[in-house]
């Protein structure tokens, strides 16, 4: 491989230098407490590749010294004058005192290295720390089963995918005080609550983690860094597909409503055209009319049902549900209704009194919340919607607000006369 | 008398139908034979797809500005209960709109829609003193109830309202007599009042050569044998179709032999399906029955001219327009003696029962056997289609809205304006303060102007900051000019937009500034949003790309509401020329240019560059359904207007002495690729090395992508001797420099227009200048032209200089140019001729 492969590689696959760097801004709150407590704070970065970590670090105050492999990158530290050697990682660590730096960190370097040469790798990294020091590892997450099962690979000098549980666990046996996995990066934020879709199960749990591990101290000196350790960071697999799960559940849920008060529907279509063919025995020419309504309204159902399996197909469960409830369902539900409300008799067979839900209430409520939803649903942010033309979508012109006061004022009128 | 026509059944689901169909042919046909009245259109606004293709089905009948599009809160099909409070506002909403033109008559041509669309149809429901005339197409719903109206009772009650609203009309239009009777029958209406306007069908329905029916491979497209019986039209269970099955089986074996049965036009998959059941029931072929689906008007035009004879079976119609449609191609017709049938056949020979089998059997085995018969009926229906034609139908409609005179003299429009409000203080109970506010903006939008049309100049860029281009000069002083002398009927708006909020600002305070006037507003004034008014121009007289994108879909608006929306172009040459600019001025470029495309016109700053965009839009913009207006005007070149830099540097005098000295060739402009400052300094380098003596001067700040150039031009030998290049020149030392000079020489590749070849016009200076429409259009023959490169710039430089020698001025012709003033009067006339 030549020697400016790497450099390439990471070019086109790891992100721009600022990109890297407002990246690495999340260690900042665990970084900087080191500095109240070793104002002359030195680190170490192994693999330190282009130097972007070793600059912010500079940047807020730390002695830094990166050491890495590949010349052609050292070449860009050299040039912003960052002190790097050409070494080896274990090498690098090994010529340190006891106790001498604050942060050793290496990012992206634990997938490079076989696990026994990581375990020493560890070890050597908490004898170097101070007490209270971080230890930063920062490597691909194959929680994304995406970066797991596939991008893992597209870097041939990866050695093996590291599970978070792993990583986490080695620091602890070697003897770290405490560790905290931070996920990174996550392209999906639950708490903004848009529909997940299956890629976002697949591809939407941080892409990278890290764990921060630190080395036992005063128990003072550690409570600088706890508000950073107690916080949560990223997205795990186990979050995601829950909230997918509940999601696809509560469509389901829906859509199984929505079939119930279809059928429902029908049965009522089926009641009315049997007593169309009732009255219909009278008079022939009716005879004839009420034959057509019959068969017209008999096959009714079958088209119906014809046209939602084809657009099923088209458009899937999901994407037909909104369609099947604003088209069909609530002008179904409100002619059943009707259907009810002109037979009294009728209407108090199907009622339940008190806490007895009956056919009649089952489709009011649902008729209820549909109306509900329908009204939510028509609120006018987008102005390609021929109910907001764009003239409306502006803020409110003089005139506008004119009338918006006149109607104001007429309403009021019109409430305090009543 | 004003007469506005509420077109909503073309816009409606109805204009798939006949219904839309007749709405819009009966308009056409009633703007044609209009006379002397003044007759507007209006229509709704929620169906905003439909509104850009009437207005260019209604182009050249009607002036735009005619055409009004009314707001109302939608949605509200009527099969949704929900709606029903947003139904009765904008009944409320379009009727108040109506009332406000001040019609003496309403047209309504679509009642009875808005079930499953978002039609707001309505009569009386606010006092209002012009009449209104209905169209009735039908009563079928009514007349067979048990058939449409009581398996929906939504429906029913929809329908119903409907009806009494049909009933508060000043005056019926029917397409029948039929219609009429059973509008008299049904709905007790008052017969005075009615008028059979009758109906047509479109011209495309004609006799065609025999050569051209069957191409290309009609036939073979829809598995046609050579002889046929043919339908058209729907498959509702009144069209009488199982019957039509039934007596075609019942044929005599050798002549249903002979002819396969067609049943053209789209039907639900379903019904197709149950009439295939029935006919195999029935026991015929599968393929003597043919379904040919939706087809093309051509197609139908063509099976109507192939078919042996045209069967029309229906119970009930309005009035069936396939039997004339038949006729018109020169089909023999039989059909139906039912509802409106007998008077649009208007040959009684032609009729059988409906629903008597044996009648109808025996008609149509008449028709299919007897040549003399079916002869005699095509005849019959040549003589028939005689009496049918949209203008025919308008005139008919034109006199009774005329029997009906004037608006009763009855209200104001604050009157009116004051129900509206009131009306919907009556209804509103559930209203959030959004949707009140939304429904406030469309009653504004909906509101008739009162004073001038407004003449919307866009001054986004200028607005925000003046970087003194020569994009900004043009803008600044076009701007003066206009807001000086507004064009007749105008009054001049100067806006802005931005790339975060929709919608255009009035620029009040820059105005303020602009025109050094004393504020006349109290500091902290807003600039408001603009209101428009159908009949406005906007006018895109700056050059901002990213505005007029994100602005895009609210100049299409102000397009759609009747606004003329126009941009003036500078030039193409980042297209044309993108290697001369960094980055992608070039995308961004076309993108602007892609946009403004699809509104009403460009008024380019020249004749080459209208040329060049009419040619750019040829090959990039798809035909639009209205015409593209594009034109030219010429800027002015009255520099004393645009308030001219002053001062002359310490070592000027010694500059210019040394101009003075020798023949000195000035090029003037920023140093850019484009410009092709290296190919006249080649020129010169080859002149100086033959040893003649003479300066190049070139005037112009440093610009982009010229490094090499520049290096190049600070470090020549001759730098300072016979080569100098002045940066930041003031508009008065440039003119010293004119003076100084022999003669101004351009090299450019491109250009908009051309400026510096009128400043030396104006100096009396001789040019040199490269072969370019543009240049042609400027100088005439004033100037020497030269194409290709340095050595051939060089050897024109020597023989004009040839002949120069003696330093003659004496030049025969003179460039014409334009003041600011003048150029602004250009542009108005433009503008003012589009609209």
């Amino acid at each position: 491989m030549s020697d400016d492969f790497y450099r390439a590689f990471e070019d086109e696959h790891r992100g721009s230098r600022e990109l890297i760097k407002s990246r690495q801004g999340v260690y900042l709150p665990f970084i900087e407490p080191l500095l109240s407590l070793y104002p002359d704070s030195s680190a170490l970065d192994l693999g330190c590749g282009r130097g972007e970590w070793l600059e912010l670090l500079t940047q807020i105050g730390f002695q830094v010294r990166g050491v890495d492999l590949d010349d052609s990158m050292l070449a860009v530290c050299r040039e912003r004058g960052l002190s790097v050697q050409t070494k080896d990682a274990i090498a690098g660590l090994q010529e340190c005192a006891n106790e001498s730096q604050s942060v050793v960190s290496g990012f992206h370097i634990a997938e490079h290295l076989p696990f026994e040469v990581l375990q020493v790798f560890v070890r050597e990294a908490l004898r170097v720390l101070r007490p209270g020091g971080l230890l930063i590892l920062e490597t691909p997450n194959p929680e994304n089963i995406v970066v797991g099962t596939a991008n893992f690979y597209l870097d041939p000098t990866h050695k093996q995918p590291i599970p978070p549980l792993l990583l986490s666990f080695l620091a602890e046996r070697v003897g770290f005080g405490r560790v905290k996995v931070i996920r990174l990066q996550s392209p999906v934020d639950l708490a903004v609550g848009r529909r997940l879709t299956i890629h976002d199960v697949l591809g939407g749990v941080s892409p990278d983690y890290a764990i921060v591990a630190q080395k036992s101290a005063a128990p003072e000196s550690l409570a600088l860094l706890s508000r950073a350790f107690e916080f949560d960071y990223g997205v795990t697999l186990g979050q995601i597909s829950g909230a997918y799960e509940q999601q696809t559940e509560k469509r389901f849920v829906r859509l199984e409503q929505a079939a119930e008060v279809a059928q429902l529907a029908l049965m009522q279509a089926a009641e009315v055209a049997q007593l169309a063919l009732i009255k219909a025995d009278h008079a022939e020419k009716a005879l004839h009319a009420i034959y057509l309504s019959t068969s017209w309204r008999v096959t009714y159902p079958l088209r119906w049902l014809g046209r939602q399996v084809q657009l099923l197909r088209e458009r899937g469960i999901a994407g037909r549900f909104r369609d099947l409830a604003k088209k069909i369902c609530r002008p179904l539900l409100a002619q059943a209704l009707a259907y009810f409300d002109k037979r009294p008799a009728l209407r108090a067979r199907h009622s339940g009194v008190g806490g007895n839900v009956l056919l009649y209430d089952r489709l009011r409520a649902l008729y209820l919340r549909m109306a509900a939803d329908h009204s939510s649903q028509t609120n006018f942010e987008s102005f390609d919607s021929p109910y907001v033309p764009a003239l409306i979508a502006t803020k409110p012109t003089q005139a506008a607000r004119q009338v918006h006061h006149e109607l104001k004022s007429a309403i009021e009128r019109a409430k305090a006369d009543h | 008398m004003r007469i506005v026509i509420d077109l909503q059944g073309a816009q409606s689901e109805s204009r798939f139908r006949g219904i839309g169909r007749y709405s819009l042919s009966l308009t056409q046909a009633i703007l044609r034979n209009k006379g002397d009245h003044e007759v507007l259109v209006a229509l709704n606004g929620m169906f905003v797809e439909t509104v850009e293709p009437l207005r260019a089905a209604l182009e050249g009948l009607i002036p735009q500005q005619n055409i009004r599009v009314w707001f109302a809160p939608g949605p509200v099909t009527a099969n949704d209960p929900t709606n029903q409070e947003r139904v009765q506002i904008s009944e409320l909403m379009r009727e108040s709109f109506l009332a406000a033109l001040e019609p003496d008559v309403v047209l309504l041509t679509s009642l009875f829609d808005g079930f499953g669309d978002d039609t707001v149809a309505s009569i009386g429901q606010l006092e209002a003193a012009h009449k209104t005339v209905a169209v009735l197409y039908d009563l079928i719903p009514l007349v067979q109830a048990d058939v449409y109206l009581k398996p929906n009772q939504i429906y029913e009650r929809f329908y119903r309202t409907k009806l009494e609203y049909l009933k508060r009309a000043d005056a019926w239009l029917t397409i029948s007599d039929n219609s009429l009777n059973e509008a008299v029958e049904y709905l007790q209406l008052t017969p005075a009042l009615i008028t059979n306007i009758s109906a047509a069908c479109d011209p495309i329905f004609t006799k065609l050569d025999a050569a051209l029916v069957d191409q290309p491979g009609l036939l073979q497209r829809f598995s046609l044998a050579k002889d046929f019986v043919l339908y058209s039209g729907g498959a509702d269970p009144r069209k009488n179709l199982t019957r039509l099955l039934s007596v075609y089986s019942k044929l005599p074996q050798e002549v249903s032999d002979k002819f396969q049965l067609v049943i053209a036009g789209k039907i639900p998959a379903a019904n197709m399906q149950s009439l295939r059941r029935y006919a195999q029931t029935c026991a015929i072929p599968d393929h003597k029955l043919v379904f040919t689906g939706n087809v093309t008007d051509l197609e139908l035009c063509r099976l109507y001219n192939a078919c042996t004879a045209y069967v029309f079976p229906s119970l009930h119609e309005g009035f069936g327009l396939p039997v004339l449609e038949a006729m018109s191609c020169g089909a023999p017709v039989i059909a139906a003696n039912a509802s409106s049938l007998p008077e649009v056949v208007g040959d009684e020979r032609a009729l059988f029962d409906p629903l008597d089998e044996q009648d109808f059997l025996s008609k149509l085995t008449r028709v299919l056997t007897d040549e003399d018969f079916r002869q005699s009926l095509i005849e019959q229906g040549n003589k028939n289609i005689t009496q049918y034609s949209w203008d025919a139908c308008a005139n008919k409609a034109l006199q009774a809205l005329e029997r009906l005179g004037p608006a009763r003299p009855l209200d104001k429009t604050e009157i009116n304006a004051q129900r509206l409000l009131q009306g919907i203080s009556q209804l509103t109970s559930s209203l959030t303060d959004d949707e009140l506010m939304r429904c406030a903006a469309m009653i504004a939008l909906n509101q008739p102007r009162f004073g001038p049309k407004k003449l919307f100049v866009d001054i986004s860029e200028l607005a925000r900051h003046d970087a003194a281009t020569g994009v900004q000069r043009v803008t600044r002083s076009i701007l003066f000019e206009l807001l000086k002398h507004p064009p007749e009927g105008f009054q001049v708006v100067p806006v802005y937009g931005t790339t975060t909020e929709l919608g255009y600002r009035q620029a009040k305070s820059f105005v303020t500034k602009f025109m050094a006037a004393e504020p006349t507003l109290p500091s902290g004034d807003v600039d408001e949003i603009i209101e428009t008014q159908p009949g406005d121009i906007f006018l895109g007289l700056d050059l901002q790309h990213q505005v007029t994108r994100y602005q895009s879909p609210y100049l299409s608006a102000l397009r759609a509401r009747g606004v003329g929306v126009y941009f003036v172009v500078y030039d193409l040459l980042p297209i044309q020329f993108p290697q001369f600019w960094p980055c992608s001025l070039g995308t961004a470029h076309s993108e602007w240019l892609h946009t403004l495309a699809q509104f009403d016109g460009a008024l380019c700053i020249s004749k080459a560059v209208a040329d060049e965009l009419v040619q750019w839009r040829a090959s990039h913009i798809k035909t639009l359904l209205r015409p593209y207006k594009i034109d030219w005007f010429h800027l002015g070149a009255d520099i004393d207007n645009s308030k001219p830099s002053r001062g002359v540097p310490e070592d000027g005098q010694a500059v210019l002495a040394t101009l003075s000295s020798r023949p000195t060739f000035l090029s003037v402009g920023t140093i850019e690729p484009r410009k092709a400052h290296d190919v006249t300094l080649a020129a010169f380098e080859n002149l100086w090395s033959q040893g003649m003596d003479i300066n190049l001067v070139l005037v112009g700040k440093k610009g982009w992508l010229v490094e090499a150039l520049i290096e190049k031009l600070q470090t020549h030998p001759q730098r300072g001797i016979k080569l100098f290049w002045l940066a930041g020149v003031s508009d008065e030392y440039l003119g010293k420099i004119y003076d100084a000079a022999t003669c101004l020489i351009t090299a450019s590749l491109g250009e908009g227009f051309g400026l510096p070849l009128i400043e030396a016009a104006q100096h009396n200076k001789p040019i040199i200048a490269r072969d370019i429409p543009v240049f042609r259009e400027v100088a005439g023959d004033y100037a020497t032209y030269f194409s290709g490169d340095a050595s051939n710039l060089a050897q024109t430089v020597t023989s004009w200089l040839a002949t120069n020698r003696a330093g003659v001025k004496s030049l025969d012709s003179k460039i014409t140019w334009l003041t600011w003033a003048q150029s602004a009067e250009q542009l108005k006339k433009i503008l003012i001729n589009s609209v």
